[in-house]
């Protein structure tokens, strides 16, 4: 049987569904779908548009960063995002959250290790590097460039 | 003594159950080599703890866990990751046996749960217990460990802010190792951050989390320092301001293991002595900035050294390097392969303290890259491979967004000797600068 030894610290909680990141939307979804609690989480966004898309910096209080990249036609092609730890995917990636997910995992079946990631899929492409406390990486979807962009604005 | 910027009320009552006992240590962990002394853990490149897979360009060390206080109820665990690119003792659950350790709790009912991520999108979950950590001569006293897969829920329990979608690494087969030993260059794993003496509510990204213990529901938790999983090292009373991972250089650019030390203490002993090593500071995140290739090359601004990373890993799309990629359906998809090996030069400096507001260190690295699928061929029983790379990612860094590191793996480890400033503790009045910084 478990001992336990028990703490002093204030825990804070939250309802499942609040955790840590304001909503944003998601790869190949819509831009409307940014959620409007961001102002309740203090989160702050900023909208730099462009000809061939634009970009949707949502910045949490304490610097972490998720970027996304809207096509002219309103659809979101690209996500990246930047902090202490890797940001909701499940929410983040979407439709596509099932098809990252298996390939992430079958590149580490049988080899163990410790490196970046980097899916390379043909529609869809997913980086991750740093280490604990800092990570940054992306996502887009390479048939859903608009025209005009490449894939190195998707940072 | 543990360096804290305030005191807690640890008013904890530590009950040890009878019947917890477990395996009782009879030999001592971590025997010195080269006439090392009690500050001198031994570390070796041997491919890991699983027979038959060849976990390359890691090193591994032993450390004896105890419950707190008890000189009985311990067990030694082999096998644990040296990780320089991050902090705290992390263990797989089955890897501690029979013993059993007290678990951090709120005291009404919930159970203090870390959840820790990876490059590769792995993560892992487990409690936040207590122990004693013995590495070498040297003992951390009673101590936040965080123990991978207890309870085993699989990843459906764990909360999607923690389970990224990528390797669950609360196995053996993915985890790679029994644990890691990380020694990286902060005293805690999440920092002032977490702190509720900080911060008034999570931050994006906080490790930490409350479960209940009956119904398994978890919330975000705000968790003092002292109760934050540790690094080892800032818990010994002495010894305490950083680490040397030293490693020799290979005799052959492949070969089967290669035996060094992890040496507690800079410049608190004979043996850990800071000389003319170059000293490069680090910002808030750790990282320093390399030049890659040193002539006409991005400046990557969030680079860092990371003897956790199995080989040396660069954007592919630096200037003048020529494409690599080994194909996407080979033996190694995420290396480069190279038709023969490459020669590579890079140039490291040190990144602003953002509490000094300086920075200081530069210097130039040179290293080669191998065909990692040649390698894997013909060298699969090789632990050690001193041209191991791969790609961190493609597309440009600009103004310090994008792709914007270099991770020094393990190999850069090979022939040096790499000292860790640990954030917060004193350094030798040798040291041109405050910690955190490395130096090699």
């Amino acid at each position: 049987m478990k001992t336990s030894k028990r703490i002093s610290y204030t825990a804070v909680f939250l309802l499942m569904l609040a955790f840590s990141f304001p909503a944003f939307a998601v790869l190949g979804g819509d831009e409307s779908s940014v959620a409007t609690d961001m102002a309740q989480l203090k989160a702050t966004e900023k909208v730099t548009p462009g000809d061939a898309f634009a970009v949707h910096e949502i910045k949490a209080p304490d610097g972490e960063v998720v970027r996304e990249y809207v096509s002219p036609s309103g659809r979101v092609f690209g996500v990246a995002w930047q902090g202490r730890s890797i940001p909701d995917l499940h929410q983040l990636l979407g439709v596509y959250f099932q098809q990252y997910s298996a390939a992430a995992q079958a590149a580490k079946a049988g080899h163990p290790g410790r490196r970046p990631l980097n899916i390379q899929l043909p529609g869809l492409v997913v980086q991750n590097s740093g280490h604990m406390r800092a990570f940054y990486g992306r996502a887009y979807d390479p048939t859903l460039l608009p025209q005009g962009a490449s894939a190195d604005a998707v940072r | 003594m543990r360096k804290f910027l305030f005191s807690v009320l640890l008013t904890a009552l530590i009950s040890f159950a009878s019947g917890c006992g477990g395996n009782s240590a009879s030999t001592p962990v971590g025997v010195p080599v080269g006439g090392g002394g009690g500050n001198t853990l031994s570390i070796t490149v041997d491919g890991g703890p699983i027979s038959g897979v060849n976990y390359e360009d890691a090193a591994f060390a032993s450390a004896k866990i105890c419950v707190p206080g008890s000189t009985s109820s311990c067990v030694t665990v082999d096998h644990l990751l040296v990780d320089t690119g991050s902090v705290g003792i992390r263990v797989l659950a089955k890897a501690l046996g029979t013993v059993s350790l007290p678990v951090e709790t709120d005291g009404s009912g919930n159970n203090l749960n870390d959840c820790i991520q990876f490059a590769d999108n792995s993560f892992a979950w487990g409690l936040v217990e207590s122990a004693d950590v013995t590495l070498a001569g040297e003992v951390a006293s009673d101590i936040p460990i965080h123990v991978l897969a207890d309870p085993s829920g699989g990843p459906s329990s764990i909360p999607n802010t923690c389970n990224t979608g990528g390797p669950d690494d609360d196995t053996l087969a993915n985890l790679g190792t029994n644990g890691i030993l990380g020694v990286g260059l902060e005293p805690v794993d999440c920092g002032e951050a977490c702190d509720p003496s900080f911060t008034v509510s999570p931050p994006a990204g906080d490790p930490y989390y409350l479960c209940n213990a009956s119904d398994s529901s978890c919330a975000l938790a705000l968790v003092s320092l002292a109760n934050q999983v540790e690094h080892p090292v800032v818990a010994f009373p002495v010894d305490n301001n950083g680490v040397i991972v030293k490693l020799p250089a290979p005799t052959s650019s492949t070969q089967a293991s290669l035996s060094g030390s992890l040496i507690f203490g800079i410049g608190t002993q004979s043996d850990n002595a800071l000389g003319s090593q170059t000293i490069f500071t680090t910002d808030g995140s750790g990282n320093f900035t390399t030049v890659f290739p040193t002539t006409g090359g991005q400046t990557l601004s969030a680079s860092f050294i990371d003897s956790g990373s199995n080989g040396i890993f660069f954007p592919d799309s630096a200037a003048n390097v020529p494409v690599m990629q080994c194909s996407a359906t080979g033996s190694a998809p995420k290396y480069y392969c190279p038709t023969s090996t490459e020669g590579f030069s890079a140039t490291n400096a040190g990144n602003t303290n953002p509490s000094t507001g300086a920075s200081a260190g530069s210097g130039a690295v040179s290293f080669s890259v191998d065909n990692a699928e040649t390698l894997f061929a013909t060298d699969s029983s090789d632990a050690v491979m001193q041209n191991l790379a791969g790609s961190n990612g493609v597309g440009p860094c600009v103004g310090g967004v994008g792709q914007c590191s270099f991770d020094w793996g393990l190999p850069f480890f090979f022939g040096r000797n790499v000292y860790v400033a640990i954030d917060g503790q004193a350094v030798p009045s040798t040291a041109s600068q405050p910690s955190p910084w490395w130096a090699y």
